[in-house]
């Protein structure tokens, strides 16, 4: 699988960690620590999301779903705002704690079992159907595949496999122009096909 | 960091957590302004440079570039007013750090810095193309401010720009350094012979008054933290400050005074759970599209039932963003999106109305950089997940995008309203209602299939498009006509001697291009006209006590 997720096989954008501003590497680094116990969600509640968020991403890794979880029970708990809240929705933490009730009477209903339990194939069709599915199912999916992919796509070892630069404050890029790259960045070693 | 690094400092003695040296707090100011971002900032520099006393109230907090700011996405979104606002409509906004800013600086501290002027059409698109409405003033109106501003932030830009009545040069060297993203797009727009140039940005080519030129780290969304990037946090702001403005910071505004002559008086605002008063002989609201109108309409009394400044109905209506959706392809060569400033190459060719194409006005399209939370995020928004969003993460270096600025006509039906939910500070939450017209849908269609033929004639292939918006315009008009408008020329209320509105609320129309630099230059003029009326009344007071 690892071939398949990234052109930069032997690139660690961490390595480069150290010529970041202090106070960007505190918020990365904080990334990679164990997560902390789930605060908002229920153990049920985090296993079912972890299953959820497993086939959101394609990504199987503990350590990255971890981080991801703990980003979405961190701010489902937040007293920060939602920016935005679709009309006749509830607030995104109520939104969460329904929708993932719904999903298991829904995963029940139509496989027998709670998504938790399901097969693969039956979670992926549970997700698919929410996808396409009535206005609060459709919400309910996008508003955690939002927080899912804003964790994933923030975390460091995601961003070496992407080839992805990172940071660069104090140190800037230079070698912007088409065809170069700056010596700490990622080289292709696998090009697309 | 050592101290040198900090060079910017502004802010030294002049950021409290607390409101115990209110330099005004029992005294009746001159001007207090709502509001500390793109339009608060020239407002509150040129007013207190004039000798008055000015107080700056911001909702959000007094950021330190080097310590708040950090080269991250997902932590930076904060630098959004993230505070829930409802949406509804066939086509509901995304808000937070789409459009808005909370801190000082407001929007400036994440804006890409791309600085184009509006375009004579864009004052009377009714007069021209008979769609939306015409402004109350003209291109030669602004003209001079446009100048002004663009010398005092040292924008860069090309020598020579071909579209619209500003053919350059801009006052410093353009960005010289093209990232392969803007290169792949000046390429294709050659080969269909569209022509392009290195966009027009409020970012240093060059020093400037102790600010070092831009270093490509890429994060103008984040949050500029080398201070290259032009925002009123780091030039208007300090420099108000410098000439005796006061900046309250982490300051809710919660209501516009009122006396019983309809004049306001000042402002209540909450800070740290208590609420404090700023008397104010005018009160000037830069507090953008939708915290205006919500502030506004739930200011009512006897002589205004319907909301402050609203006797028109308009308050809170005719909103518009601009469309904005982003047009990947994948290439064969490394493109990078996170390298260099996000913006470096735009193209105006389809700015202005062309019969030919079945829609009125038109759109800028940009060579646009993503880093990973906002390249993931838009396909995940475009509804895409799983296997295929992780082979697209795995090509990321692959892909190239153009971004669309696009013209949004006004429609009443599109508006902020008051929600019955209340807020942490009892007010009631905005909603917010939006929904594309059909021209607009015609014009997004026209500006997707461009970018797409832009990048196939680059060497790419066209792969998503993900629907977006950016920006917004409107919601309390400007207008000769105080039945259909909230403000006159001067960002003055109609109904309000001593109210003024300044922000890109009063846009009658959205334009087909960024519109910060719009917004400054119309806080520019709107100082000096503020202070010219100001002098006359001031010479009329003394010739009255004269007894002339």
């Amino acid at each position: 699988m690892a071939e398949s997720r990234t052109r930069y096989p032997g690139y660690d954008v961490m390595a480069h960690a150290g010529a970041w501003d202090p106070h960007t590497r505190s918020i990365v680094e904080r990334r990679l620590r164990p997560p902390a116990k789930p605060a908002f969600l229920t153990p049920q509640e985090a296993q079912t999301l972890r299953a959820i968020v497993s086939h959101l991403l394609y990504e199987d890794r503990d350590d990255i779903l971890g981080y991801v979880l703990s980003h979405i029970d961190q701010q489902l708990g937040s007293p920060l705002g939602e920016a935005q809240r679709k009309e006749g929705m509830p607030p995104r933490p109520q939104r969460v704690r329904e929708g993932l009730a719904a999903l298991d009477k829904l995963a029940v209903r139509k496989h027998g079992a709670p998504f938790a339990d399901c097969v693969v194939p039956e979670q992926f069709a549970v997700l698919a159907a929410l996808q396409k599915g009535s206005r609060h199912e459709k919400e309910f999916f996008e508003t955690l595949l939002a927080l899912a992919v804003e964790a994933y796509a923030s975390h460091p070892a995601v961003w070496s496999e992407m080839g992805y630069g990172g940071p660069a404050y104090p140190r800037g890029y230079y070698r912007i122009e088409a065809g170069v790259t700056d010596p700490w960045e990622a080289k292709a070693e696998v090009k697309p096909t | 960091m050592t101290a040198s690094a900090r060079h910017c400092d502004h802010y030294a003695g002049q950021r409290f957590p607390h409101l115990d040296r209110r330099k005004y707090g029992g005294e009746v100011v001159d001007a207090c302004i709502v509001g500390a971002g793109a339009a608060g900032g020239v407002l509150a520099h040129r007013l207190a440079r004039a000798g008055l006393d000015v107080v700056v109230i911001e909702a959000g907090p007094f950021w330190d570039p080097e310590t708040d700011f950090a080269s991250d996405e997902l932590s930076m979104q904060r630098l959004g007013w993230q505070q829930t606002r409802l949406v509804a409509g066939d086509d509901p906004l995304k808000l937070g750090h789409n459009n808005s800013g909370r801190g000082v600086g407001g929007g400036t501290t994440h804006f890409t810095g791309v600085f184009l002027r509006f375009h004579e059409s864009d004052f009377k698109t009714y007069s021209v193309d008979g769609v939306g409405v015409d402004w109350p003033l003209e291109y030669r109106d602004l003209e001079p401010y446009y100048t002004q501003i663009e010398k005092e932030v040292a924008v860069s830009g090309p020598r020579y720009f071909p579209w619209g009545p500003f053919r350059g040069p801009y006052p410093y060297p353009e960005r010289d350094r093209l990232s392969a993203n803007a290169w792949m797009f000046r390429k294709g727009c050659e080969k269909l012979g569209i022509r392009s140039v290195t966009a027009p940005l409020a970012i240093l080519s060059a020093p400037f008054e102790g600010r070092p030129p831009c270093i490509n780290r890429g994060f103008c969304n984040q949050g500029c933290m080398p201070n290259s990037k032009y925002s009123s946090l780091i030039h208007h702001i300090p420099k108000a400050i410098a000439e005796g403005a006061e900046v309250l910071t982490d300051c809710m505004v919660t209501q516009v005074e009122v006396d019983g002559r309809g004049h306001v008086t000042g402002v209540v605002f909450q800070h740290g759970g208590k609420e404090y008063r700023q008397r104010a002989r005018y009160v000037f609201l830069c507090s953008f599209v939708v915290e205006t109108p919500r502030l506004l309409l739930q200011c009512t009394g006897p002589l205004f039932p319907d909301g402050l400044a609203n006797s028109s109905g308009m308050v809170g209506k005719a909103i518009m963003p601009h469309s904005s959706h982003d047009m990947y392809a994948l290439f064969d060569e490394e493109i990078r999106l996170y390298k260099g400033t996000p913006v470096l190459a735009t193209t105006q060719e389809f700015y202005e109305t062309d019969p030919a194409r079945g829609f009125a006005r038109g759109y800028t399209l940009h060579a646009h950089g993503a880093r990973p939370v906002e390249f993931a995020g838009g396909l995940a928004s475009a509804g895409i997940w799983g296997k295929e969003l992780r082979d697209a993460l795995r090509d990321y270096n692959y892909f190239g995008r153009i971004t669309l600025v696009g013209e949004v006509l006004p429609d009443e039906r599109n508006a902020v309203t008051l929600a019955d939910e209340v807020d942490e500070y009892g007010l009631r939450r905005a909603k917010v209602t939006f929904s594309y017209g059909e021209n607009d849908r015609k014009l997004i269609a026209h500006a997707v299939e461009t970018a797409n033929q832009i990048l196939e004639a680059a060497g790419g292939k066209p792969r998503y498009v993900v629907p977006d918006t950016a920006h917004l315009m409107g919601g309390c008009r400007m207008g000769a006509d105080p039945e259909t408008s909230v403000v006159d020329a001067d960002c003055r209320a109609h109904d309000v001697p001593n109210l003024y509105i300044c922000s890109a609320a009063v846009f009658p129309t959205s334009g087909g291009g960024n519109p910060t630099e719009t917004v400054m230059a119309l806080a520019a003029r709107t100082a000096d006209r503020f202070l010219e009326r100001l002098q006359v009344r001031g010479r009329q007071t003394l010739e009255a006590a004269r007894g002339r």
